[in-house]
């Protein structure tokens, strides 16, 4: 049995209506909950990173329990591709803000939580003052530098940090807590990994219905440390494997030499995070990468309206190609172009296209290193393509 | 060598310590977390944690969606 982290003292002016009774009656029964753990949720006030596929579920579920005060933090917009995982927000949504979806969504599910809005993201200009008044950290974010920003801000104000992670079939969850005795996220990964090597679910994909599990679980735990019941998930990362129906514990150690959370700490302010993930530098070697001939998508559209001689080769995976196609296209997958090149003239004036114009620019310098002369890349990909061109190419 | 990884036997594995491990596995070092024998290992640990027949390793590779 763990303590709670709510200081009795706060409990004194906690007080339910008869409604409040009923509609949590359910956790007032049980020996572990009662009065006493109902009134350390109200009490209690949660921040969460993000509300997307994990936030989503956090939030409502957070809010259904009886949570005192909520606060998210999110400075982006609902689109149509976050509706398959994030429960907060509905098609009527779409192009809005999510702070405001999520907001209207909690009340529906219980109007006596106080929902705080920060209409940004989390960086360390306002992580400090927006953390600060919590009780419990969660993170619901998708990135590295918000990873460690929510991390290292968790650090200094002493408050639990409450982690979970989705990819593709795959989720993590664990509390970090040095304050309590657990190891942070810099002890489990002190740098973080280059930019590219642990790919978004943008970029990878996620099974919709994996944040529910997550996400859950997260809450869960912000729960058990405000009731001071069970044992937290901390020192213990929890990995979900959707595919065989799975769950591994890992453990995680304390480390001594930790630069935020260990004795002699490096670091004691919260940093430029884009900068410690890598994230300008890969930027700029990106726009390095596509620094090759291009075509615009109108400048595209032209062409083909002029019936000028070309090959469009489209550079995707087949499973891409089946979702949509620029009429004409030809596929050759990035993968297999250097096998098949000799399926191509080098007389021939070829037109690059992928998704967004990286991969067709690296099938460029591959064709020109063979010696192909005549080549362009589709600025923007098949995405732009839909944008400037032709709206009925489904963007995906 | 016959190893457990994730709790499945892998036989004809060829590696010396764990560092060479992550490596014969084809798996990305800066994002994974190894588990040798119940112990959780730092980085920095990976070459003198020495494999043996039969040890018993978990490794996860971190993941940053949400």
């Amino acid at each position: 049995m763990s303590h709670s982290i709510i200081d009795p003292s706060r409990l004194e002016r906690i007080e339910f209506s008869n409604d409040e009774i009923a509609r949590y009656s359910r956790h007032l029964i049980m020996p572990e909950v009662t009065m006493e753990g109902q009134k350390r949720l109200k009490a209690a006030s949660v921040l969460c990173i993000g509300t997307g596929g994990l936030g989503s579920p956090i939030a409502l579920y957070l809010a259904a329990a009886g949570i005192g005060r909520l606060g998210l933090v999110d400075g982006d917009t609902v689109d149509f591709s976050n509706l398959q995982r994030q429960i907060l927000h509905g098609t009527k949504d779409v192009g809005r803000k999510k702070l405001n979806s999520a907001r209207d969504s909690i009340r529906e599910v219980n109007p006596n939580v106080q929902v705080d809005l920060y209409d940004t993201f989390f960086t360390a200009e306002n992580a400090r003052q927006i953390a600060e008044p919590y009780d419990v950290i969660i993170d619901g974010t998708d990135n590295f530098p918000t990873r460690y920003c929510s991390n290292d801000v968790s650090v200094f104000l002493k408050k639990p940090n409450v982690y979970g992670s989705i990819f593709r079939f795959d989720g993590q969850a664990t509390v970090f807590a040095p304050h309590l005795g657990g190891p942070c996220y810099r002890c489990m990964f002190p740098e973080p990994p280059p930019p590219g090597m642990v790919p978004s679910c943008a970029e990878g994909g996620v099974l919709g219905v994996l944040p529910g599990v997550i996400g859950v679980i997260q809450a869960i735990e912000a729960i058990k440390l405000i009731m001071g019941i069970g044992e937290p998930l901390m020192g213990r990362l929890l990995h979900f494997d959707a595919l065989k129906l799975k769950f591994r514990e890992f453990k995680l150690r304390k480390d001594p030499k930790c630069p935020v959370c260990g004795p002699n700490p490096t670091i004691t302010d919260l940093v430029d995070y884009e900068q410690f993930c890598g994230i300008p530098q890969a930027k700029a070697a990106e726009a390095e990468e596509t620094l090759v001939p291009a075509i615009s998508a109108l400048d595209l559209k032209a062409k083909l309206g002029r019936g000028d001689r070309f090959v469009l080769l489209d550079v995707r995976e087949p499973f891409e190609f089946d979702i949509c196609r620029i009429p004409g296209a030809r596929l050759i997958p990035l993968g297999e172009l250097a096998a098949r090149m000799s399926e191509l003239d080098s007389a021939d004036e070829i037109v690059l296209q992928c998704k967004s114009g990286m991969r067709s620019a690296r099938a460029l310098k591959l064709l020109q290193e063979a010696g192909f002369g005549k080549l362009w890349n589709l600025d923007g990909g098949i995405l732009a393509w839909s944008e400037t061109v032709d709206s009925s190419v489904p963007k995906y | 060598m016959t190893l457990w990884i994730n709790g499945e036997k892998r036989t004809g594995i060829d590696a010396y310590d764990v560092a060479e491990l992550v490596v014969a596995l084809g798996l990305p070092a800066p994002a994974v977390l190894v588990e040798h024998n119940g112990v959780a290992l730092r980085r920095a640990e990976w070459e003198a944690s020495v494999l043996r027949e039969e040890d018993r390793l978990e490794i996860i590779r971190i993941v940053a969606g949400g």
